[in-house]
């Protein structure tokens, strides 16, 4: 049995420590799935940390042999959809936002790349090709290229088959590479 | 036995796993002969690699390390106290209650009190019990979660 489904199981049984292990080695990744989608670090933080509380409250119906972080990416992902509707409703930010596409994950626009990624000469340009991008493919382009996702994961984390996942991660870039060649 | 032929569309989606080193080893070279003699998938794959080179460079900044230093004890204070909210928010409810119908009872049965007064108290008592609640409810399952609690509305 490996360290998370140990981990898990000692949680189950009601051994709080053990959750340090899970948390341990996934805030890091937890916390950067969540700065992509607030740019914010303090929104970032806190998001992350109530997933992790959440994820722990609905441990015992992890089921066995799946993925921790995909499951706990999904949590993630809730807390996320509804922290952008209470700023939503405030009317504080995204009043840009397309209201026909729903809540868009990734890079909204009050996200600023400076606050996430370290500079280099083709930051920018990336952010606005991602932008670009319907949240679908941008979701998807991100899960792999910077939550580092395998095919399977990301597919256990949308709910699709790894046959779409590829198709769509396959039109989603070739829609990027697109978007990029044209601001040069 | 005869290969199976493999569609460019097929084919674009291999490529791809190529690049995310996510096709077994007897997939490889059947690529790689296959993107020798196609054009149009030999494209694919070139800009495919131009997105992850891009997407590769670009590196997360760091937290500071102090960020993290309470990380985990936030989480875990969470939880340990989740449970005790709760019981200390319900046993308070029925305290309030058990007093609030003690002194109701008491004051129905005292004859020198007018009616019309006890109507009053009555209804005043109410409405108590129901601020109480909403105030309980607010603090406990909304306030605690809600990051913009400073903002003003």
């Amino acid at each position: 049995m490996d360290e998370d489904q140990q981990a898990i199981e000692d949680c189950q049984l009601g051994k709080t420590e053990s959750y340090r292990i899970l948390v341990e080695k996934y805030k890091t990744r937890a916390f950067y799935a969540a700065l992509l989608i607030t740019g914010n670090r303090d929104d970032a933080l806190d998001l992350s940390q109530e997933a992790f509380f959440k994820a722990f409250k609905a441990i015992k119906t992890f089921q066995p042999g799946r993925n921790f972080y995909t499951w706990f990416y999904k949590i993630l992902k809730n807390l996320c959809i509804n922290h952008y509707k209470r700023i939503k409703r405030r009317n504080i930010v995204f009043s840009d936002a397309d209201e026909t596409e729903g809540p868009s994950l990734y890079l909204s626009p009050a996200a600023n790349p400076a606050e996430v990624f370290e500079e280099n000469e083709m930051r920018d340009l990336l952010w606005k090709g991602l932008m670009q991008l319907k949240k679908d493919d941008r979701e998807i382009i991100i899960l792999k290229e910077f939550q580092e996702m395998s095919y399977k994961e990301i597919a256990e984390a949308l709910s699709i088959p790894v046959g779409s996942v590829m198709s769509r991660l396959f039109y989603a870039r070739k829609k990027l590479a697109k978007i990029l060649e044209g601001f040069k | 036995m005869k290969r199976r032929d493999i569609s460019c569309e097929e084919m674009s989606l291999r490529i791809m796993a190529l690049l995310d080193e996510e096709l077994d080893d007897d997939q490889i070279s059947g690529v790689k002969e296959h993107l020798e003699t196609c054009k149009k998938c030999s494209d694919d794959y070139a800009s495919i690699k131009k997105v992850k080179e891009v997407t590769s460079k670009m590196k997360f900044k760091k937290l500071p390390e102090f960020y993290w230093d309470d990380y985990w004890k936030h989480i875990y204070n969470r939880i340990e106290r989740g449970l005790s909210w709760l019981f200390l928010s319900l046993g308070a409810i029925i305290i309030l209650c058990f007093a609030g119908w003690a002194f109701l009872d008491k004051l129905i049965a005292n004859q020198y009190i007018h009616p019309l007064l006890k109507v009053g108290i009555f209804i005043f008592m109410i409405g108590i019990i129901i601020l109480i609640v909403s105030i309980l409810r607010e603090k406990l399952m909304v306030r605690r979660v809600d990051k913009y609690r400073e903002v003003e509305r």
